[in-house]
């Protein structure tokens, strides 16, 4: 299984290190090998004795080098010109060596800081740096020179990478013993720690910038990095492994040439083959991972975005904290509730959320302190503070989530202001009724638990019973009972009665504290909850006065029957015992004027003939009256009644009692009323004798029956041609004994009148009266519809 | 005519005595016998106490009978009367002041056979008591007498 593609800054990072050791490295070999030469110490200019030694100034240019790769490591761009310069210094040295290889002339560089004349490797110059190390030195002052130029940067790597190149087939010809390669014709062979220390030095330069350029291929985090990183080692060593080991062969004798370059050729195709499936192989797999990867991603963004929608959609504010109480995610509720923009929020500290009575109190991310609890909703009151300084009710309800990026706390908060308020309300109404209820001094109202033990007392029992609460509170009911019904079991019996059928009501005597009793109404009700008894609610009035009142109200029924019957014996004994005496008065007077006629003169006889008429209206208004009294006293039988049939029959009475008149009678069809068909005659007989009697002068009398309908009442009418009267005098019309004409001129009581308004009053109707004087006059009166019984 | 007799029961002289002149003034002569209250009426009819001995064969044709009288009104004669198969059938016409609905009533349950009320005007009085005498005494058949009653 390979390794994970590492991170960028990883493999940066390595690289960026090995830049630095390599600047470090090469320029302690410089000092090390000027050292040598400076004291003439041979393991330092050789390293091995015989070897070829480093020239003082490859030795002064690689120290040159290595400290301006480390100084453009710490000074970076600031410190350009340094390194550019040492660049220059670098290149022109390799160029004056080149020269003078070249030309073939000495100017005098090669031995300008130490003597090579006792040189110990036989090469034609004393002191001057081999050819392939003068190339080398051009090459790497001009990758120095142009490695902070703008564009340069390529063009640096490639003298950085021709240098390495060139480095490495010295290095090789070294391995497999082949002089060529770092010794070219007249030129000094190259010392092996000078081949090392370029190496090293080109790979530093290489590597200064792992991330720009050719580097970037290598040090970058892309699959092709990636591979470039595995093959490189054994792209490097093996052919060369492989060479060496045929040459070994080939020098041992074990194979010819041909068989050598044979081998050479099949193992480095065969390891050219196995590398190619391996990367075939790790392509494949780091294909398959990355389309995993990609697929994974898409669900994963799926996922994402549904939870970011539902987020969003929350009927809740939803506030994400992680653990140094900072916001890090909330949604478009949370927008709405505290009046905040999101990017107002994210990064803020989440109390800015909380008045500053809960500053600190964790309410908003508790549950990173105390562990994974989640936070019981509404346990206290806590209020949110939005943007505006405005206080609102929140119910918040927190959890602890570990994530990636540590633990983060997420709070859904919902407003409750609107449920507060119905709460509070529901409390108010509550408490108002239970003030109401105490408050209530007219009804003793309480509770009873249900075995009857009183749990709850008023003001209104206070009032009635005399008891204060702290006195009866826990005793049982029935000590408001006399002692005969808590014998019976009448409290016992009201609570079964109450419980079986949800309410007793009950009237009888009840006993106060001091033992006084009063007439109570008792209504218990059972008090249930889901079916089961909670216990009963008592009721209780006062209703001694009122019964008092019943009895004073039998009392006086009883005394005004008593006067009643004496009225009626007393309208009996008028009856009788006034009319007798004016008969006799008048029987008297006829024979007196019949037995005497001779002794009495016409006036004497006059006189008696008066005296005889005033008996006759003495009767008639005795009779009167005694119909008016009846009227008040007898009871009313209200049935239908044709008032046009009672009229006919009553007018037809009259015409015939005077047949000589000439009279015109209009009565109206289909007149129905409710009333009592005895007292509603008498009415009808008055009005039409009273407009008979007035329409006695008209040569024509007419006398109209009729009703008139209006929305709110049927009114009867009689109405005639005759006398009529001055309204001035309406108000006396129904007076008793009130007349409007003399009795000279029309005969009456002036009872008439008054009898008709007192049945129409006990019928519950209303009488008026229209008239004008002379031209007649209109009796109206209305009856109440019938009652909807 | 002249066996037929009217038993008046006035307990005022004063009405008695208008009555007998207003009977006089429309010419029934009949005898007239006067009683003046209850108890005395039932006495003569049943031939007890004063008129013990009376022969209660011979009964009155007509019994005007006042009302309001002292011991026994009215009313209790007439229901005695009726009572008693003797005067069960007795025309009798209550004659008094009263018009009242009550008395009326009570007067016909009671089983009497008329009700005048007296008028005050003695022009009327005299017709209504001239009219009662012929239409009880002329016109009206008597009931036959006591227990004679063929099968009814």
């Amino acid at each position: 299984m390979p390794d994970l593609p590492h991170t960028q800054s990883s493999i940066t990072h390595a690289f960026h290190h090995l830049s630095k050791f390599a600047s470090v490295v090469v320029a302690a070999i410089g000092l090390l090998v000027l050292l040598g030469w400076a004291f003439n110490i041979a393991v330092l200019k050789t390293v091995l004795p015989g070897l070829v030694s480093m020239k003082a100034n490859t030795a002064l240019c690689l120290l040159l080098s290595g400290v301006a790769l480390r100084l453009d490591h710490i000074l970076l761009k600031r410190g350009w010109v340094i390194v550019m310069t040492i660049g220059a210094v670098v290149a022109t040295i390799g160029a004056l060596t080149l020269t003078q290889y070249l030309f073939i002339f000495d100017t005098g560089v090669d031995q300008l800081l130490a003597d090579d004349s006792e040189r110990s490797d036989q090469t034609s110059f004393p002191g001057r740096s081999p050819f392939i190390t003068a190339v080398g030195l051009l090459l790497i002052g001009l990758a120095f020179v142009c490695l902070n130029i703008r564009r340069g940067f390529l063009l640096s790597q490639a003298f950085s990478l021709t240098t390495a190149g060139l480095f490495l087939v010295a290095l090789l010809g070294y391995l497999f013993g082949v002089r060529a390669p770092y010794a070219t014709g007249v030129s000094n062979p190259v010392a092996v720690h000078t081949t090392l220390a370029f190496l090293l030095l080109s790979a530093g330069m290489l590597f200064r910038y792992p991330d720009r350029g050719l580097m970037s291929v290598v040090g970058g985090e892309g699959m092709g990095a990636h591979m470039a990183r595995q093959l490189f080692l054994p792209a490097i060593c093996l052919p060369v492994l492989l060479g060496w080991i045929t040459m070994l062969g080939q020098h041992a004798g074990v194979y010819e040439m041909e068989f050598g370059h044979t081998l050479y050729a099949s193992a480095t195709l065969a390891m050219l083959a196995a590398g190619v499936w391996w990367s075939a192989r790790q392509l494949d797999r780091i294909d398959e991972r990355r389309i995993q990867a990609v697929e994974s991603d898409a669900v994963h963004k799926r996922t994402e975005a549904m939870f970011r929608a539902l987020l969003e959609t929350a009927p809740e504010a939803v506030i994400i904290v992680n653990r140094e109480s900072r916001i890090v995610l909330v949604n478009a509720r949370t927008e709405r509730l505290f009046g905040y923009g999101r990017k107002e929020l994210v990064g803020k500290d989440v109390d800015c959320l909380l008045p500053e009575r809960f500053h600190g109190s964790h309410v908003l991310h508790y549950t990173i302190d105390n562990g994974p609890a989640t936070r019981p909703a509404g346990s206290d009151e806590i209020y949110g503070l939005r943007k505006d300084d405005s206080e609102f009710p929140i119910e918040i309800s927190s959890s602890p989530h570990q994530t990636q990026d540590g633990v983060l706390a997420m709070s859904a908060i919902r407003d409750i202001t609107e449920r507060k308020q119905a709460a509070d309300a529901v409390r108010a109404s509550a408490e108002r009724f239970r003030l109401m209820v105490e408050g209530v001094t007219d009804y003793a109202i309480l509770v009873l638990d249900p075995e009857g033990y009183i749990v709850s007392w008023n003001a209104g029992a206070q009032r009635l019973k005399g008891y204060r609460a702290e006195e009866i509170l826990g005793y049982h009911f029935s000590r408001f009972y006399p002692a005969e019904d808590v014998q019976c079991g009448k409290p016992e019996h009201e609570l079964k009665v109450a419980t079986v059928e949800g309410r007793v009501e009950d009237e009888g005597w009840r006993v106060r504290q001091d033992g006084s009793r009063f007439w109570a109404n008792v209504i218990i009700t059972a008090i249930r909850e889901k079916g089961e008894l909670r216990g009963f609610s008592k009721v209780t009035r006062d209703l001694t006065e009122r019964k008092q009142a019943e009895e004073d109200i039998k009392e006086s029924n009883a005394k005004l029957k008593v006067i009643n019957q004496e009225l009626e014996a007393f309208s009996y004994s008028v009856a009788h015992d006034l009319q007798s005496p004016l008969r006799i008065i008048n029987g008297y007077c006829q024979a007196l004027a019949e037995d005497c006629v001779e002794k009495l003169d016409p006036q004497a006889q006059d006189h008696l003939k008066r005296i005889q008429i005033a008996t006759v209206r003495m009767g008639q208004l005795i009779d009167n009256l005694l119909k008016l009294s009846n009227v008040s006293r007898t009871t009313i039988r209200k049935s239908q009644v044709d008032l046009g049939a009672l009229a006919q029959g009553l007018t037809d009475e009259l015409k015939q009692a005077e047949p000589a008149r000439e009279a015109e009678f209009q009565i109206q069809d289909g007149m129905f009323a409710e009333a009592d068909p005895q007292l509603i005659r008498i009415v009808l007989a008055n009005l039409l004798e009273n407009a008979w009697k007035f329409t006695s002068r008209q040569p024509r009398a007419r006398i109209e029956v009729g009703l008139l309908k209006s929305e709110t009442e049927t009114a009867y009418f009689v109405r005639d041609n005759g006398e009529g009267f001055d309204m001035a005098y309406v108000d006396n019309l129904f007076a008793p004994f009130q007349r409007l004409h003399s009795t000279r001129d029309f005969p009456g009581s002036g009872i008439g009148l008054a009898t008709v308004q007192r049945i129409i009053l006990r019928h519950g109707g209303r009488v008026w009266a229209e008239a004008e004087k002379g031209k007649g006059a209109s009796v109206y009166f209305s009856l109440p519809p019938k009652s909807p019984v | 005519m002249g066996a037929k007799i009217i038993l008046l029961v006035e307990d005022n002289p004063d009405d008695e005595a208008l009555t007998i002149r207003a009977l006089k003034k429309s010419r029934v002569t009949n005898e007239v016998v006067v009683v003046h209250d209850g108890v005395e009426a039932l006495e003569y009819l049943f031939g007890t106490g004063a008129y013990r001995g009376r022969d209660i064969s011979k009964m009155p044709a007509l019994i005007m009978l006042d009302l309001k009288m002292p011991k026994i009104d009215g009313l209790e004669v007439l229901e005695k009367l009726r009572r008693e198969e003797s005067t069960k059938y007795l025309p009798v016409v209550i004659l008094t002041s009263s018009k009242e609905e009550y008395d009326v009533a009570r007067g016909y349950q009671k089983g009497c056979n008329s009700y005048v009320r007296k008028p005050i005007d003695f022009k009327h009085f005299s017709d209504a008591v001239g009219d009662l005498g012929m239409y009880w005494l002329l016109h009206n058949e008597s009931p036959p007498l006591t227990g004679s009653l063929p099968g009814l």
